[in-house]
């Protein structure tokens, strides 16, 4: 029922849509002048809708990394449109950029090192805001202390370095710091896959409580099935820098068109029945 | 084979034993996994057991292997264990290898700390070793440096290192957490086919029940350092009671949209 609310959805106007959107690295080996030039994404549309969970995913070196910078701003695309709430972005500069970042933000996959070690909790929540000029003196550290209260982190703790918290924690703190701005599009970019299980299904709760009450959009870079079954309402699945498939949850996942989906779902399946097996006592 | 009696281990920095009174023991050929979340003393217990904890830990009780103490060695006498004996996969072979010797070095270098051998006969003995983890062009890999290969690459490599002196006892600490699916799949069937092969016994680390199943033959589940749990696999995943175990082994098949992400606002 789930997915028909959110294909019904679909036909409000999409947040987030791209086209013919491309990017190339140019590399240059250490010593020669020879060059490499990777496709890393190549010719990508796709349309993000507002209120969803839209689920990125691809094996690695796909390209989903380089398109999700590129959709956070990071990346100047060399071809292509992106359009953010009816506007295209991606050629917007200085000003207009500024003003723009505070809708978008972006939360990394590795927080040890996203998040600055010589910063405490507070100021890591505050800089946005100071930078943005959003709060100022006192104002600062009260709405910070209150950010860290909202993804449930003791506001004790505000005078920590981000090393003496857990994987989990520091998570919740960069996902803090990422909604100071009060942003539309959250793209989480793998922030989940280096956390063990219950602390993952722990954020995710955070996350859908978050969109209940900031009416935020996400985007998941992913590459775990299991995960992505659980939680996106429609999925992308991307191979060699283009994407291969895309549809409602339902769709991609019980009746995938492309091989590449299809090898990506077999190998989880083979791990959940395997599971299963044991469970019901097939396999002992 | 492998006995640990009371193991605690306290870091100097924490107020809390990391781990507490860890009690098991493994018989040859057996496949152990430990089951816990981050933070709950599973990389200690693995540490705890080759000798590698820092200096300023404090270790009680005892690890007893083949009847002697690991925990009460000399260095050198360690030595002589670790890698021969008993050796470790790593997390993530991108950082436990060396980026400036050439991966077959470093398998060759284990070989020939443990076995007198000539190098050209070392060097046969490695690339054989790399055909046996199913790498493909050996002589590429031999002579690459750690940063010219592929993640899959790697862990391949890293697996071919700790078992070219035919170990009793492999700890494999979250052999697979840095990979994605595809190639985790094919890593945890390598290491199955390894096992076949082989015969060696193995720890298995990790916070995914479903990697354990049709691998392990027990499993003890770690909470806070302590033992919570343990069993064989086919009776600790069906009738898991321990309510920390439960909750886990609920998150691997999970249902369809469990978590809601379709509030309308």
């Amino acid at each position: 029922m789930r997915t028909e609310q959110a294909v019904k959805r679909a036909a409000k106007p999409a947040l987030v849509r791209v086209s013919g959107l491309s990017k190339q690295y140019v590399q240059r080996g250490a010593f020669s002048r020879r060059k490499f030039v990777i496709d890393a994404v190549r010719e990508v549309d796709l349309e993000i809708q507002p209120r969803c969970l839209t689920a990125l995913v691809g094996e690695s070196s796909s390209g989903k990394s380089t398109l999700a910078r590129c959709l956070a701003l990071l990346e100047r695309p060399d071809k292509g449109e992106i359009w953010f709430e009816g506007e295209e972005v991606s050629r917007q500069r200085g000003r207009e950029l500024a003003s723009l970042r505070p809708k978008i933000q972006m939360i990394f996959q590795d927080s040890a090192g996203a998040l600055n070690p010589r910063f405490s909790a507070a100021e890591i929540i505050a800089e946005p805001l100071e930078i943005q000029r959003l709060a100022s003196g006192h104002q600062l550290h009260k709405r910070a202390c209150e950010l860290m209260e909202e993804v449930g982190l003791s506001p004790e703790w505000a005078n920590h370095r981000p090393l003496e918290f857990s994987g989990g924690q520091r998570q919740r703190l960069a996902i803090a710091r990422a909604i100071a701005l009060q942003p539309a599009f959250l793209i989480l970019d793998e922030s989940l896959s280096k956390l063990d299980l219950i602390t993952q299904a722990q954020i995710l709760q955070l996350l859908s409580d978050l969109q209940t009450t900031h009416a935020l959009t996400y985007l998941l870079i992913c590459h775990d099935l299991t995960l992505v079954k659980r939680v996106a309402d429609f999925v992308l699945v991307m191979h060699h820098g283009k994407i291969v498939e895309r549809g409602t949850r339902q769709d991609v996942l019980s009746s995938p068109q492309h091989v590449h989906t299809r090898h990506l779902l077999s190998s989880v399946r083979d791990l959940e029945s395997a599971f299963r097996d044991v469970q019901s006592g097939a396999g002992s | 084979m492998l006995r640990c009696q009371r193991l605690t281990v306290n870091y100097a920095s924490a107020t809390k034993p990391a781990l507490c009174e860890i009690d098991f023991e493994m018989g040859p050929g057996e496949v152990v996994g430990i089951l816990g979340e981050s933070g709950c003393g599973k990389s200690t217990l693995a540490l705890s057991i080759l000798g590698l904890l820092p200096a300023t830990a404090r270790v009680e009780g005892s690890i007893l292997f083949h009847d002697q103490d690991l925990l009460c060695l000399s260095e050198s006498r360690l030595q002589t264990i670790r890698g021969a004996q008993i050796s470790l996969i790593h997390q993530e072979p991108g950082l436990s290898l060396s980026p400036v010797m050439r991966a077959g070095e470093q398998i060759s270098e284990v070989l020939g700390a443990h076995r007198p051998m000539t190098k050209p006969r070392r060097e046969q003995e490695c690339k054989a070793m790399l055909r046996e983890v199913q790498l493909g062009d050996v002589d590429r890999i031999y002579n690459a440096y750690p940063h010219q290969l592929s993640g899959g690459e790697l862990h391949r490599v890293a697996i071919a290192q700790s078992l070219i002196c035919r170990p009793e006892l492999v700890i494999c600490d979250e052999p697979t957490s840095s990979l994605d699916v595809t190639i985790q799949a094919e890593i945890l069937n390598l290491l199955r086919e390894l096992k076949r092969k082989f015969g060696m016994a193995m720890i298995f680390i990790t916070h995914n029940p479903a990697l354990l199943a049709g691998f392990a033959d027990r499993v003890l589940v770690i909470y806070e350092g302590r033992i919570v749990e343990e069993g064989r696999v086919s009776q600790v995943f069906r009738r898991p009671l321990h309510s920390y175990t439960n909750e886990l082994l609920q998150l691997v098949t999970p249902e369809e949209g469990r978590v809601a992400f379709h509030h309308e606002n």
